[in-house]
């Protein structure tokens, strides 16, 4: 084994063995996913050192905090529960080839019909919990079943008709719970209380952990399931992957297109139902509370992979819950959250950041795989 | 139905319509340079915030509305090059840049406020002067509409519908914005830069955005607030899909905007009947969308009156 030529073959099949097309295409994305959640962090600590007189104090609430306690950890499970269920919904949107936004007017809906579920039905113990989740999925999934029809029959824009839809909406259930089903003796615009057979159980004693999380594991592995093992879920990748093939082979991609938004909307909707039936003791929300963005934030990140999304989900509920307490100790404000997200988003979305082609002209051991070189082609930067 | 009347015959409501109009003009002519350079951008709302921002940040430091004006502008700017650099130079989804962005600028703008006042809400600029136009300001209904108490960059929003409408028409830039958005391919083939044609087009609506959002901070109120855009930046986009990219088309769509927007401001104070003021709210949001429903009927009706290939023509999604 002197030999240095015998080495260098060995390496070889070492590295071919280790970097295979299938893991080397597995490393090359968790590469590039760190590398923009470092990128963005490296950002995010500038800003902070540049706004905080302490920096170092915040910035060790923001990394350490949601990891020293117990109580601490289950925040960040009770912030990822959301974004799961967004996450999962917008990458069914996403991986039918859609940008329907209504994710956020279905968390608002889905909270809302689940609240006044649980508060004007009398429901028996054995029904609290799941009618008023069903009621709020059924009823955003209503509303949202307009723009996914809109956009797939008529070719509306479904971005904008849905961004419209999510005010429309918010506006609409503002006039409720000021209005119509307003409690006078709450002291605020807000529904009488949630009574307490429908509130969800505390899954982890001491923390705000309820069974909401399983709900949102349970409904990520049947989003896979769905996705990847049924004849609708070939139909929705195929029409999201090529729309012209997909129509070719006899895929009808209109319907396809129409149920999987339907079904991402639902998912999103039970989410709210989820939030407010584990978290709130009453509807309160005035304003839209923003996780239909990001949930495509979080698809983004998980590559739109069902399973996938409760890692990045999780990433995001602890991103949060240190910039709460670290605006909570300290002098900067939790937004700097976003700051972070908007930049994972755009450096994981790109498609020319540490992309494969540019790592496999800098390894040599990737370069089995090369493909022709299109980075210097002028006509190629159109996506 | 008096107070109706009462309404549509006072001079101030019109006076109004045009206010309320305007960023909307503003944010839909950034949507036609941009949609025209092949690139759907949903990133103008977000533009618009931090646009805003700066204004309001910048005329407070320096005490002049105008220096404020030129720094929201040129924030715009900044964030349309930073579209650019993201869409054109890294190659990412461009309707997830556009989420990025409005994350990005609404958390920004926050933070930044938070950082210098220490709430998260509020910070306030100088507003410009109102101007009044001598002469024109006689004429008895219409100078009281147009040429009163006008805020300068309402004359700037006409301006630039028709600057733009040049742009497209007469100059070779606005020539090359249209072949990049067409086909960059055939593009390129005849030596069109297209990649630095794509960027100018964004810088232009970036600077557009960026306008609408000085106006709202420094002409329509005379301070920042983090909720002040409120979808405007994406009615600006609906209205430049029904407005089928024509500039002037889609500036009177934006003013029909404008005016439903008005409308349900002052229907708040009718006597007669009350409606709530929070369904009033959803109005504008209902015209946009009803419109842009009855924009897209048509059109598909039309293709496929037209066109065998109806299926695929009116699957031509967004943004691509």
């Amino acid at each position: 084994m002197n030999n240095p030529s015998a080495w260098k073959k060995f390496f070889a099949h070492l590295r071919t063995w280790l970097i295979g097309p299938r893991w080397q295409t597995a490393l090359i994305e968790t590469v590039r996913t760190l590398g923009a959640i470092v990128i963005a962090y490296l950002i995010a600590f500038v800003i902070i050192a540049l706004v905080s007189d302490d920096p170092q104090n915040a910035i060790r609430w923001f990394v350490l905090g949601p990891l020293s306690s117990s109580a601490e950890r289950g925040e960040v499970l009770k912030n990822a529960t959301p974004l799961l269920f967004a996450g999962i919904g917008a990458c069914l949107i996403i991986r039918g080839g859609h940008f329907n936004m209504f994710t956020e007017g279905a968390f608002y809906a889905g909270g809302l019909i689940a609240a006044l579920a649980a508060i004007y039905f009398d429901l028996p113990p054995a029904l609290a919990i799941t009618v008023p989740l069903l009621c709020g999925m059924a009823g955003s999934m209503i509303v949202g079943f307009l723009p996914a029809k809109l956009k797939t029959a008529y070719g509306v824009n479904e971005f904008v008709s849905s961004i419209m839809f999510n005010f429309i909406v918010l506006w609409v259930g503002v006039w409720l719970i000021s209005n119509v089903v307003i409690d006078v003796s709450s002291g605020d615009n807000a529904t009488r209380p949630i009574p307490d057979p429908s509130r969800l159980p505390i899954l982890v004693r001491d923390t705000n952990v309820t069974v909401g999380i399983l709900i949102a594991v349970a409904v990520a592995l049947l989003a896979h399931l769905y996705l990847n093992r049924t004849k609708w879920g070939f139909a929705v990748r195929m029409s999201g992957d090529n729309p012209h093939f997909a129509r070719h082979i006899g895929i009808p991609v209109a319907k396809a297109g129409t149920h999987s938004q339907v079904i991402g909307i639902g998912i999103a909707g039970l989410g709210g139902g989820v939030e407010i039936l584990s978290n709130y003791r009453r509807f309160n929300w005035k304003t839209l509370p923003g996780y239909g963005f990001d949930g495509f934030m979080v698809a983004i990140m998980a590559k739109n992979k069902p399973l996938m999304v409760p890692y990045a989900a999780l990433f995001i509920g602890y991103l949060r819950s240190g910039a709460d307490l670290m605006a909570f100790n300290s002098d900067v404000a939790q937004e700097v959250v976003q700051i972070i997200q908007g930049l994972i988003l755009i450096l994981v979305a790109s498609e020319a950041f540490f992309s494969s082609s540019w790592l496999r002209n800098r390894i040599g051991a990737l370069k089995f795989r090369k493909k022709p070189d299109e980075s210097g082609s002028e006509v190629a930067d159109h996506v | 139905m008096s107070d109706l009347w009462n309404l549509l015959s006072a001079p101030e409501f019109y006076a109004m319509v045009l206010q309320l109009a305007t960023p909307l003009v503003f944010a839909a002519l950034a949507a036609v340079v941009s949609n025209k350079a092949g690139v759907l951008n949903i990133g103008i709302e977000g533009t618009m915030v931090l646009a805003a921002l700066a204004a309001a940040l910048f005329s407070t430091w320096s005490g002049s509305a105008f220096v404020g004006v030129v720094c929201g502008v040129g924030a715009g700017l900044l964030m349309g090059g930073f579209f650019a650099l993201c869409a054109v130079r890294f190659r990412t989804n461009h309707i997830l840049v556009g989420i990025a962005i409005n994350l990005l600028s609404a958390g920004l703008a926050v933070f930044i406020v938070y950082a210098i006042t220490g709430n998260k809400s509020d910070y306030p600029g100088i507003a410009m002067t109102p101007w009044d136009v001598p002469l024109f300001k006689e004429i008895p209904f219409v100078g009281d509409v147009l040429f009163r108490q006008v805020n300068p960059l309402v004359f700037v929003a006409v301006l630039c519908v028709f600057m733009i409408r040049f742009l497209f028409r007469r100059t070779v830039l606005g020539v090359r914005i249209l072949a990049v958005g067409k086909n960059p391919v055939a593009a390129a083939s005849v030596g069109i830069h297209t990649r630095r044609i794509k960027t100018v087009a964004l810088l232009i609506a970036g600077g557009l955005a960026g306008l609408g959002g000085a106006y709202l901070s420094l002409g329509y109120m005379s301070n920042f607030n983090t909720g002040m855009v409120a979808g405007r930046g994406f009615i600006g986009i609906a209205a430049e899909a029904i407005g089928g990219g024509h500039p002037v088309a889609t500036a009177l769509f934006a003013l029909v905007f404008g005016a439903v927007n008005a409308f349900s401001l002052a229907a708040q104070t009718f006597t007669s009947i009350t409606v709530p003021y929070e369904l009033l709210n959803t109005l504008p949001y209902l015209t946009t969308a009803a419109g842009l429903v009855v924009y897209s009927l048509i059109r598909y009706r039309q293709s496929t009156h037209h066109s065998s290939k109806r299926r695929i023509s009116h699957e031509k999604s967004v943004g691509d």
